[in-house]
């Protein structure tokens, strides 16, 4: 993630009393991770609100922390706990990924993305983010995790708790519906 | 396309970040690492919040206890004013445990020798104390113009923890009530300064190596005696300080006599503890 210190190291030190350590992991990790919330809830103030609840868990956890994982991976972890907190409290149980069959994966437009999109690319990132949102939580939340928080298949599925199948089925359905929005014509 | 796993798309990926990039406000972040700089902060301060109490505690503890010990060592010192019985019934047991070997072999008018003074006696002394000290006087007085009869008993050996109270009685019967009159005010256990104090003792006795031997010592005594001699005197002249029991409950009377109740009573706890089997009169029960 740059250069500079292991994210690993900056936490071990806060943990040791080095608040310094902890400006620097958080700059470094303060936009994806918002952008992870703010793209699931499409509310600014209730990002805000999960994106502060996550750090300060953080904080809270300096002292146990053992870098055992990737930061990153143990930090959207954090996330993920936060935000199904989130939608439990808030009636929203559609996150459990609906199942979809191999038909329907197939019938989605082939990966070939039109030249004009490639164009108007930020066009394309509108009609790109507009689709994003309409993916069912789960598929989302995978391709959120492999986009802002760097995270591998294997990540994925530990950050979220599941098998690295299912997150990678997760990714392949969220991939090709987005590509599919790139295609229709507007 | 697709990532060695086949599903990082590149291009759909590349789209992704042509779109707007949101963060989060500056007062989150302001907020945010605020409360990290506080959480290191107050690791130190949660610790030193106990620091007061736990000192306190600590000087309240090293302080009782050392009061403690202090007094364990040293009860007089630390209570001066401690009233006289319980002065007494502190100073019986430890007088009665006394080996007799541990007295000191000199050889002593068995009026004039009192035991070692209990520290912190003087300043006990209270009225009837006072009273019984003058008496004391006096009878010292008379006994200082009077040697030592020759044919007074040899005054055995006062009876200590190991001596039968059976072998102490015949020995204190053997004295004669004058010679018992001027003890029994103080009693078995009689502390010695207060007799110290009412008239320092003349020995009539001495053995030649602890000190001179005065003029009034050679005459009762003409030839220096062998140190075992010296030393079975010495025993003597402590038994004869012994009262007989018949002796002590005179003197118990005549302190109810003059109205010291409290004193008789200490006196009767006194004799009761010196002599347990002892059956009191009744006017005395």
């Amino acid at each position: 993630m740059g250069s500079g210190p292991a994210d690993e190291e900056l936490m071990t030190s806060y943990g040791a009393g080095d608040s310094g350590a902890f400006e620097t992991l958080y700059r470094r990790h303060r936009g994806p991770l918002y952008r992870f919330l703010l793209r699931q809830v499409s509310d600014a103030a209730t990002a805000e609100e999960l994106f502060q609840d996550v750090w300060m868990r953080v904080i809270d956890s300096r002292g146990r922390y053992q870098p055992r994982a990737r930061f990153s991976s143990w930090v959207y972890a954090i996330a993920h706990n936060r935000l199904m907190d989130f939608y439990r409290a808030n009636g929203k149980a559609r996150f459990l990924a609906p199942y979809e069959s191999q038909e329907a994966l197939d019938a989605l437009p082939s990966d070939d993305i039109p030249a004009e999109a490639l164009i108007d690319r930020k066009r394309a990132a509108e009609r790109l983010l507009a689709a994003l949102s309409e993916l069912p939580d789960a598929q989302r939340e995978a391709f959120l995790l492999q986009q802002e928080g760097d995270l591998s298949v294997e990540e994925i599925g530990a950050a979220t708790g599941v098998g690295p199948e299912t997150a990678k089925s997760r990714l392949r359905y969220a991939v090709a519906k987005l590509r599919a929005s790139l295609s229709v014509k507007s | 396309m697709n990532d060695s796993n086949g599903h990082r798309d590149h291009r759909v990926s590349s789209i992704y970040r042509e779109g707007a990039w949101p963060e989060p406000g500056r007062q989150i972040d302001q907020a945010i690492l605020a409360a990290s700089r506080r959480a290191v902060r107050e690791r130190h301060p949660r610790l030193m919040r106990w620091a007061p109490p736990v000192a306190i505690a600590a000087t309240v503890l090293l302080t009782s206890s050392l009061v403690l010990k202090v007094f364990l060592a040293q009860p007089e010192a630390v209570s001066p004013s401690a009233p006289e019985p319980e002065l007494r019934a502190r100073q019986a047991p430890a007088e009665e445990e006394k080996p007799v070997e541990a007295r000191p072999p000199r050889t002593e008018a068995p009026a004039q020798q009192p035991d070692a003074t209990p520290p912190g006696f003087s300043s006990t002394m209270d009225a009837g104390e006072a009273a019984r000290l003058d008496r004391m006087k006096r009878d010292l007085g008379a006994m200082k113009l009077s040697t030592i009869p020759s044919e007074s008993p040899v005054p055995e050996p006062r009876p200590g923890p190991a001596l039968k109270k059976e072998a102490a009685r015949p020995a204190a019967a053997a004295n004669t009530p004058q010679a018992a009159a001027p003890l029994s005010v103080f009693g078995a256990t009689a502390p010695a300064r207060s007799a110290a104090a009412a008239k320092p003792a003349q020995p009539l006795v001495q053995a030649p190596a602890t000190a001179p031997a005065q003029p009034q010592a050679q005459e009762a005594q003409p030839a220096p005696a062998p140190p075992p001699v010296v030393q079975a005197a010495a025993i003597s002249s402590a038994a004869a300080k012994e009262r007989t029991p018949q002796a002590w409950i005179e003197d118990i009377r005549a302190l109810m006599k003059e109205g010291k109740f409290e004193e008789t009573g200490a006196e009767i706890a006194k004799f009761k503890k010196r002599y347990p089997d002892y059956v009191l009169p009744e006017d005395l029960r």
